[in-house]
Order: structure tokens, then C-alpha cells, then sequence
């Protein structure tokens, strides 16, 4: 199985490349693919089983948008035929509509998900986050994370969650996808998106082996486990308890 | 002078000595008083006429302080916020703590450390004449994101007329505030460098005017070094101060200038702590002192040396590694500094973040930054993992390939320092943050306690 990462020289930010080792060291038949700022992405040739893109600069936000506005409408269709892609931290932002800053010079994004991000400079958003992801059955699991962030993302007016675009995460503690609301991440066709850092798989076992199944893994068992499951238990004890500062 | 600015002014200064009495030396406690009672205190109170301020992620402490040193060795008294804290009430502090009682200021120069973050805060009241900066790294992602972040503010905020001294082999600080005039010191190639990046940290990878591949013809560590675009004609700046000819022997460096090439001591080899010694020498020689004289200064100018302290039990050393908490370019670099160290070792991690222990639970991103593959060394006999973060990094250090019969699991520090495996001749790597010397303390003694009971 091949993974695909877009532009590891500027998605690169807070250890976020570290998730798709992760999965390799899981499944070691998984390959990986980089693709740098300058060339087509593989995956519209197919052949890619998953597609991801981690947090990046402000600027690396531009040039991201800039070297994939010209496949924008291969890339919707791709998705729309079903194919897997990860966006973690402000990956997203590209993909959705508009990236509102405070000097009035909003970025187009490529308009891919109907959601716009809220950018703050002077404001850093930094939580703690545990919720959870709910399976098709009703069942649940428990997902933990952080966020740090200078954005705030929003779906666009008339946009919302639906039986079409639904919410990756529910939060038990923490917020969802912007405050006020406790969804979090999005999850439309095989696109999935979330703001959780930690990196995301390897603080998370029991949604990193879920994952692996969704996209049809060789090797679903999670590398590390009993090392990795000792951390997630503990984190989730942690973030639980009522006094720890949750928001800051 | 308003009355206001007045009794803002001798409050804070009479609060001096009884901070002092009480055993507060130190704080911003002055300097946050004098702002409470006047808000425009500090764009009000005297500053020296010659301001230069230091920046930077690492080692601007070390910089701003050996600028100092070399003041004096000079012979000049300046103003220096040494003991203070680098953000607006510090800087207040120390400026109230250089004026008169009349507000107006004491000395001609200061030497301000300035936190890169405040310079929102900090520039618009105070125009330094030189500003310069030591490098621009990944430091807290809660506080502080990423360097490009900590660029931009800078860039946004330093004022036109101030003139930079600015690190020529960093592609990101070397690039702040472009219209601002500038001059670059920097090291030339040396037989340690690489050309590929060893390290995970490796934030500049592109060429920042095309977007293509930057070439690095030579790189020091992460993205420290000499490199030109793939595909235009960008390339580092030439350096105005060009380091060559380290000598660990002799303890000296030459640095090329426009007038000579002249010979300056350094104060030890660390490749961090050199770079901070062209710093000052270009700083020096920009003010206008020439070569000869500055390598007389800079003989008396002493960095101490806070990467680590050796204290010795028998045949056991342990060796304090000041590793800063969530600052994966301070860890990485001990690790690399410990992998080359000859001999059998061992690694106690006692970086927990305690600080935010108490009411936060530490972002872990950082871990992942970190270059823990590099203690993953056949000569690395033991990794302890203990405190509140052990689970993360025992996870951590399977990720970095280390087998896990190598790694001692204990939850409680002290236990640890009691019961990993201590052998003859073992050298124990302490690597704390600097929020928990009395765990840090606690933990050496009881190894160097062990040594003397084993008969080590
Ligand atoms: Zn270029």
C-alpha cells in the first residue's frame, strides 16, 4: 500500500510527518511517496491508497494552495471517488473556501470543503482535547489530542454538519471544530480532517488501529502497543481529571 | 516629568531594596509597579542613547551577557538587564534601576536581551542601535508556534534605523526586517559539517523567493549552515565576519573582516558558544574597536559553560545536560553532544515539563521533534525514563529504534536514581529543564551516594 505525503518541506510542523511513520511502523508493506511543492501529486494517477497533508506555516499555507490550485477540480473528484486523505492541524485550511486574516488579505483556498479559518496572529489557541470517535454501530472509542493553533475553522453559510459531511470527533472535554461547538474534524467521503496534534496516531492506539482498517491495511495491529497503550490510558486519566487546565 | 511618572518612578526604585531585604532580588516586581502606577512608564523613563538589544531562541543569554563582560573589559559601564527578566517589566526594571531620581538615564549604552515575542511590546518604545540576533529554531509550539512566526514579528516590528547583526548561516533570522541595513557573521565550512540534514528538525528546505530545493553546500546542524537555490540565483549572504581556523587547542578562532584578519579567544568548543563569540566580535568591530585591541577584550570575556556539570562518586560521573523542556532544538542538541562523547553511558531523562505538570498536561508534539534516534548508540548502555512523562517517553524511545531491555521504566524519579543499573566506570547523562534542580539534585546525589556504598 502506498501513502502519499504532499509537500513534506513546508507540512511539516510539529512532528506531523511522525503519524504516517507511524502507520508504516504498524504495517511495514506500507511505502512512501513525497511529493515536494513542485510536482503533480501521485495520487491523481492513482495508485495511492492515502493522501496526507500536516500543519504548516502561514506561508507555507500560500504555497501549498498555489501548487495545488491547478489540479483543484482532479483533486474533487478524486475525493468524490473515494479517495483516502488525511489533513491534520491547519492542513484543511487550504482545501476549504477562504482563509480570513486580520489585515483584510484573505487567502483563496481551493474550495474543496465548504468551510473558511479564522487566522488570529496575535491570539494562540492552545487546548487539551478528549472525546471521542463514533463507529457506524453506535459504539465508541476514546480520542485524545492537542491543539495549538492560530485559527479558528467555521463551515460556510449554509454549510453544516449533515448526513454528508460529518463530524470526525465528538469532544467530552475541549471544543469541537471552532468553540461553542463539540464536533470536531470533518469527515466527508474518505476526507478526513482534524485540528488534534500530538502527532494524532501515535498518541492515539485505538483510533490509529481503526484507521488502519478503514483504509484496508495489510497489518492492522498497532506498533509499540503495550508502550503506546500505557501513554493513552494515562493521557486520558489525566485529561479527565476536573482540576487540570484544559484551555489556555 | 508628570508627578505620576515621578511616584511611579521612586516607588519602584525604593522597592529595590526591599526586595532585596525580603529576598526578591530579581524580578520584574519594579518594573510592573512602575507600569501600574504610570502605563506609559516605560516609554516615559530615560534610556541610554546607545541601545543594543539581542534576540534570537538560543543563546541570547549567553550573548547578551558576554557582551557585558566585554563592555567591561573594555573599560565602558553599560546598562544590562543581566539579572532581569528579556520582556517589557523587565526592561522597565532595568531601565528605572540605570535612571536617576529625576528619571534620566545613567549611562550612555545598555545592552538589552529582549524575548523575540515582546517585540510587539518592546519596539515601539525602544529604538536599539544594533539589534542582534542569534539564531531563529522551533522553541514551545504553545508559546510560540514556529521560527517563521517569531520572523514575522520580528520583521513587523524592528525599527527601519536600527542596524542588525545577524547569524549568515541561519536562512531564517538572517532574513528578517530585509530593507534594514545589515551585517552577517558567520563560520565558514568546517571538517565536522554535512551536506544532508541528520536531524528531524530542518526548517528551511526551500529556496524562500522560488519555493525550489535549497542546496546546502555546507550544514552544521538542522538548518544551520551555507546553502543556494536549485533553481535561481538565491544563496546565503556572503558573511561581513567570517569565522575559520577554530583551533580547540589554542582555544582560538580567526574572524575575516573588511581591515584583517584578526585572532579572538573562545571560551570553550561548543559550536553554539562560537557562534555567539562572532556575534560579539562583530557587534565590537561594527562600534568601531579595532581587531588587535578586541582580541585583547575578548581573552577576558568567560562563557559559562551551563551544558553540563561533572561531579565524580569512585569510578561513577554524572554529568548535568541542561536540555530545556519542549524545546526539541536545546534536547537535540545534547543528544548530539552526548553521542559524541567517547565511552560507555548512560541517559537520565528527567525533562518532564514539571512545570506544567501542576495544572496543564504537556503538548508531546515536541518529543517527536526531538533527535532521541541519536541515543540509539551501541555505546548508549541504558536510557531511564521516570516522572510524570515516562510513559511518553518510553513510547518515544521505542519510536527511535532503542531495544527495550535498554530502557528503565519508573514512575517515580528518586526510586529510578536508586535503581537502574549502575556499573563501574558508568557515566550517567542528567538531562533536565530547568523547572525541577531540586529533583535534579536529589536524583545525583542518590547516584553518587550508590557509587560510594556499591564501591563503585
Ligand atoms: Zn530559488
Amino acid at each position: 500500500m502506498k501513502i502519499e505525503i504532499l509537500f513534506p518541506e513546508v507540512c511539516n510542523l510539529y512532528a506531523e510527518l511522525q503519524n504516517i511513520e507511524y502507520l508504516r511502523r504498524c504495517d511495514p508493506s506500507i511505502e512512501i511517496i513525497h511529493t515536494d511543492l513542485k510536482s503533480r501529486p501521485a495520487f491523481l494517477d492513482g495508485g495511492i491508497k492515502l493522501v496526507y497533508v500536516g500543519t504548516t506555516t502561514e506561508k507555507g499555507q500560500e504555497l501549498v494552495i498555489e501548487s495545488l490550485k491547478p489540479y483543484r477540480d482532479e483533486i474533487l473528484k478524486a475525493i468524490e471517488d473515494g479517495q483516502f486523505m488525511l489533513l491534520t492541524g491547519n492542513a484543511s485550511e487550504m482545501f476549504g473556501k477562504t482563509i480570513k486574516c486580520e489585515d483584510g488579505n484573505d487567502i483563496e483556498g481551493l474550495g474543496i470543503l465548504p468551510t473558511y479559518a479564522v487566522r488570529d496572529m496575535m491570539h494562540r489557541y492552545n487546548t487539551l482535547w478528549i472525546g471521542q470517535y463514533h463507529f457506524d454501530d453506535g459504539s465508541k472509542e476514546d480520542v485524545v489530542g492537542f491543539k495549538s493553533q492560530f485559527t479558528q475553522c467555521c463551515f460556510e453559510e449554509g454549510a453544516g454538519y449533515d448526513d454528508e459531511y460529518k463530524p470526525l470527533f465528538v469532544a467530552e472535554r475541549g471544543e469541537g471544530l471552532h468553540p461553542g461547538i463539540k464536533e470536531e474534524g470533518i469527515r466527508w467521503h474518505n476526507l478526513y480532517m482534524t485540528y488534534l496534534l500530538g502527532p494524532l496516531f501515535i498518541v492515539n492506539p485505538l483510533f490509529t488501529h481503526t484507521f488502519l482498517e478503514q483504509i484496508g491495511a495489510e497489518n492492522t495491529e498497532i506498533a509499540y502497543k503495550e508502550a503506546s497503550m500505557r501513554s493513552f490510558l494515562k493521557r486520558c486519566k489525566e485529561f479527565r481529571e476536573p482540576d487540570r487546565g484544559f484551555t489556555y | 516629568m508628570s508627578l505620576r511618572f515621578i511616584a511611579a518612578l521612586w516607588l519602584a526604585k525604593l522597592s529595590i531594596p526591599v526586595l532585596k531585604i525580603t529576598g526578591h532580588n530579581g524580578t520584574d516586581y519594579p518594573g510592573s509597579l512602575a507600569i501600574r502606577i504610570c502605563p506609559d512608564f516605560f516609554q516615559k523613563i530615560g534610556k541610554p542613547e546607545t541601545i543594543i538589544g539581542v534576540t534570537g531562541t538560543n543563546g541570547k543569554t549567553t550573548c547578551a551577557n558576554m557582551l557585558c563582560d566585554a563592555f567591561e573589559a573594555a573599560g565602558k559601564k553599560v546598562l544590562c538587564n543581566r539579572y532581569g527578566s528579556n520582556i517589557d517589566t523587565g526592561l522597565s526594571t532595568c531601565l528605572l534601576k540605570g535612571a536617576t531620581l529625576t528619571g534620566k538615564a545613567k549611562f550612555d549604552t545598555a545592552v538589552l536581551e529582549i524575548d523575540e515575542r515582546s517585540a510587539v511590546k518592546v519596539f515601539p518604545t525602544i529604538t536599539p542601535k544594533y539589534m542582534c540576533v542569534t539564531n531563529l529554531f522551533r522553541d514551545s509550539i504553545m508559546r510560540n508556534g514556529h521560527p517563521d512566526y517569531i520572523a514575522g514579528i520580528l520583521d513587523a516590528n524592528i525599527p527601519p534605523e536600527t542596524k542588525l547583526i545577524l547569524n549568515g548561516d541561519d536562512l531564517i533570522s538572517g532574513r528578517i526586517a530585509l530593507s534594514n541595513e545589515r551585517a552577517y557573521y558567520g563560520i565558514e565550512k568546517q571538517p565536522t559539517d554535512v551536506t544532508e540534514c541528520e536531524n528531524l528538525l530542518n526548517d528551511m528546505r526551500i529556496c524562500p523567493i522560488c519555493g525550489s530545493k535549497l542546496i546546502y553546500d555546507y550544514r552544521r546542524y538542522h538548518h544551520i549552515g551555507k546553502a543556494h537555490c536549485s533553481k535561481c540565483d538565491f544563496k546565503s549572504p556572503e558573511y561581513d565576519y567570517s569565522g575559520h581556523d577554530i583551533d580547540t587547542e589554542k582555544n582560538t578562532i580567526m574572524i575575516r573582516d573588511k581591515d584583517g584578519d584578526f585572532e579572538y579567544h573562545i571560551s570553550n568548543d561548543s559550536m553554539f558558544n562560537i557562534y555567539n563569540t562572532c556575534l560579539v566580535v562583530a557587534l565590537f568591530r561594527e562600534l568601531g574597536y579595532k581587531g588587535e585591541e578586541l582580541g585583547k577584550i575578548m581573552e577576558s570575556v568567560k562563557i559559562p559553560d551551563t551544558r553540563f556539570n561533572v561531579q565524580k562518586s569512585g569510578s561513577i560521573s554524572v554529568v548535568t545536560q541542561l536540555a530545556k523542556d519542549k524545546n526539541a532544538l536545546a534536547v537535540s542538541r545534547a543528544t548530539d553532544y552526548v553521542r559524541k562523547m567517547p565511552g560507555h553511558k548512560k541517559m537520565f531523562l528527567l525533562i518532564s515539563c514539571y512545570k506544567d505538570e501542576r495544572h496543564w498536561s504537556e503538548n508531546t508534539c515536541w518529543l517527536y521533534d526531538c533527535d532521541f534516534e541519536m541515543m540509539n548508540d551501541p555505546l548508549m548502555d541504558q536510557l531511564i525514563v521516570t516522572g510524570p512523562r515516562a510513559p511518553d517517553f518510553y513510547m518515544r524511545l521505542l519510536f527511535a529504534g532503542i531495544p527495550e531491555e535498554k530502557i528503565f521504566y519508573e514512575l517515580d524519579e528518586r526510586k529510578a536514581a536508586a535503581e537502574f543499573d549502575l556499573k563501574k566506570d558508568d557515566t550517567v547523562y542528567i538531562f533536565c529543564g530547568i523547572d525541577a534542580f531540586d529533583l535534579v539534585d536529589d536524583c545525583r546525589k542518590i547516584i553518587l551516594k550508590r557509587a560510594e556504598d556499591e564501591g563503585l
